[in-house]
């Protein structure tokens, strides 16, 4: 069984033409080979339901022997939106499984389907999201009694933004095909991407060589600071709270470890430490222009990716965020990215958020791990 | 040097206090600030607007055990751990996680320290009352910066909930008492430093009052027939720290074992 992939492929496996879909999600592609396509009939012996992914344990006979395959499949927070539970498979279950195999060649498949009986138990159905977004009742931008804007929950309408329409920075005018989380189609695109220095263009070009597998947020669950939280795909996403009272705003981040990143609307010196102290979500002060949320953030270090797709930053990073909500279902996010230490020029990257109303982010800890 | 001229406010403010005093009647200097309150009379369990402060762990742990590996840090609690109805598995993981010197701590693996613990974490938590959208925020510096959520919106727990770190916590107020109810937490995280265990069938009843303006009294009831024979209580008392903002902690800045917390995420995944 050790290293019997190629055994295992001649055995028990056959290629098959299988639509590209979930699988885009970057580790994924960083550790398994989209080009190498398994289905594996085989026992359950366990599920691991852990984050960043679950895995389906399952036994493989493979000419008169047994192969032990660990089947990884997407996150706890996504199969619980895709109608899985934790009961969904026991130990026992006799399933057929479709999906792509590890590009080491171990026994390992990143699952995409899952049959028991010749009945899918599993499929991560994209649609979920864009039914969903379709049934929500559409309205005007939800106001305060004085006439702000209402940014997230307000009183009678809960919910939290997701489904960002562009999956990493990229520069406005700029057309560069990109998976879920910034993987380029075509990394002729890098350069034009931002306007770059060259070690950055060199940096981000080495990264996106490597599917994104040296991913800090990922490897050492390292938050999404800088621009990146506004960036976490369905179901993840981001809540607002606003404590108006004492002016400030606080962004819970559903994606990455539930982290809470704090804005103030005054210039309070008690809301945060002084810039010198380098950190990941920096030190962020905002002002209301119009109905405009305008936040200035700087103070950053540079130990985390500040954006999908792996665009290099440095501690010189400052940005400026313009937060809007021009409806009730639609958050318009801008951000103006200055580093002086990795780009030649500040340049500007915007997308749109989702309000998926009536629930909250799910609570995620990247953390949370197998001990 | 911002800090500065909030001192120099401050100290203004004391100044027109003092003065102002004799002229109301005999307030003495001593005089305790009373509890804040909203326009509505309800308890404020924050900083009133335009101040800052945080709440912070006092003297107060969960429980006293002679068989922790540093049994003088648990002296001073409510409740004497032969009296909480361990049941004997528990018992007996509790005295092993000792012996180990905590060693599989998963505050350690930067994961949040859920249930009664994240009210004494290091660093402080903030309270956050949203009555216009009814929600109650609970703010943590250390040790995951994280958040919980509280509804008050009347909101039943959801039938069969996916079990977290922080559950499904529904609130409401009992006069100056805030209620709250919590299941649907997961077992990765202890109850405590001394490793209390729990089960998925953890339901926690938590009863919060400002006693004083810089005192929060902290119960809890613990009911997880999984672990133990009967619901028992403790709880602890919390101080105010005046002009202490929430700031930015991240555990996993300073990881240097992240092969001890992700186990998976690369290579080779070992059952």
């Amino acid at each position: 069984m050790a290293h019997g992939a190629g055994l295992g492929m001649k055995a028990s496996l056959s290629i098959l033409v299988l639509p590209i879909a979930a699988w885009a999600h970057h580790p994924v592609a960083a550790k398994f080979d989209p080009d190498r396509p398994v289905v594996l009939d085989g026992i359950v012996t366990g599920v691991d339901w852990a984050n960043p992914h679950v895995h389906v344990l399952i036994n493989v006979s493979v000419d008169g022997a047994l192969a032990h395959w660990a089947i990884e499949v997407e996150s706890p927070d996504v199969l619980e939106r895709s109608g899985w539970a934790l009961d969904t498979l026991a130990p026992g279950d006799a399933i057929s499984i479709e999906g792509i195999a590890a590009r080491d060649g171990s026994d390992q498949a990143w699952g995409t389907t899952i049959r028991r009986d010749g009945e899918r138990v599993l499929a991560v159905d994209p649609d979920v999201l864009a039914e969903r977004l379709a049934a929500r009742p559409g309205g005007a931008t939800p106001r305060w009694p004085d006439g702000r804007p209402v940014l997230g929950s307000g009183p009678g309408v809960s919910g939290y933004w997701t489904a960002p329409d562009r999956p990493a920075l990229v520069e406005d005018g700029v057309e560069a095909a990109m998976d879920a989380w910034g993987v380029l189609a075509h990394i002729e695109d890098a350069p034009a991407v931002a306007p770059f220095q060259t070690w950055a263009k060199d940096l981000y070009v080495l990264r996106q060589r490597e599917y994104l597998a040296d991913d800090p947020g990922f490897l050492y669950c390292i938050p999404p600071g800088g621009p990146r939280h506004f960036q976490m795909p369905f179901p993840f996403g981001l809540e607002i709270v606003e404590d108006r009272a004492r002016g400030r705003i606080f962004v819970l981040t559903g994606g990455g470890n539930s982290n809470w990143r704090l804005i103030t609307l005054d210039d309070d010196p008690r809301a945060g430490p002084p810039p010198s102290d380098p950190l990941f979500y920096g030190v962020s002060r905002a002002e209301w222009d119009g109905d405009t949320l305008r936040v200035e953030t700087g103070g950053f270090n540079e130990a985390f990716w500040f954006s999908n797709g792996g665009l290099p930053h440095t501690r010189a990073l400052r940005i400026t965020e313009r937060i809007s909500r021009p409806d009730l279902n639609t958050l318009n996010y801008a951000v103006t990215i200055d580093d002086p230490g990795a780009y030649t020029r500040p340049w500007t990257s915007t997308w749109t958020l989702q309000w998926l109303p009536g629930e909250d982010p799910p609570e995620h800890f990247c953390q949370g791990n197998r001990p | 040097m911002k800090r500065n001229v909030l001192a120099e406010r401050a100290i203004a403010t004391l100044a027109l206090l003092a003065c102002a005093a004799p002229a109301v009647g005999q307030a003495p200097p001593s005089e305790e600030r009373p509890v804040p309150r909203w326009d509505d009379g309800r308890v404020n369990l924050g900083a009133p607007p335009g101040e800052s402060g945080m709440w912070f762990r006092g003297e107060n742990y969960l429980a006293v055990n002679p068989n922790s590996y540093e049994p003088q840090t648990t002296a001073n609690s409510r409740v004497h751990i032969d009296d909480i109805p361990l049941k004997d598995w528990a018992r007996a993981l509790v005295d092993a996680r000792n012996a180990t010197y905590l060693a599989n701590e998963p505050y350690t693996r930067c994961l949040p320290s859920a249930g009664p613990r994240h009210f004494i974490a290091f660093y402080g938590m903030e309270l956050l009352d949203l009555p216009e959208i009814d929600r109650v925020y609970m703010f943590i510096r250390a040790i995951s910066g994280s958040y919980r959520t509280i509804y008050m919106d009347g909101r039943p727990h959801p039938d069969n909930p996916r079990p977290t770190f922080f559950g499904h916590s529904v609130g409401h107020w009992e006069g100056d008492t805030l209620v709250i109810d919590t299941v649907g937490m997961n077992e990765r995280f202890w109850m405590n430093r001394e490793g209390l265990p729990h089960t998925e069938r953890l339901h926690l009843i938590e009863r919060i009052t400002r006693t004083r303006f810089d005192r929060l009294d902290y119960t809890v009831t613990v009911d997880d027939p999984g672990a133990y024979d009967a619901p028992w209580t403790s709880g602890y008392t919390l101080g105010w720290r005046e002009g202490e903002g929430i700031s930015e902690y991240i555990c996993q800045e300073n990881n240097l074992s992240p092969e001890g917390m992700i186990v998976g995420s690369e290579g080779r995944f070992v059952p």
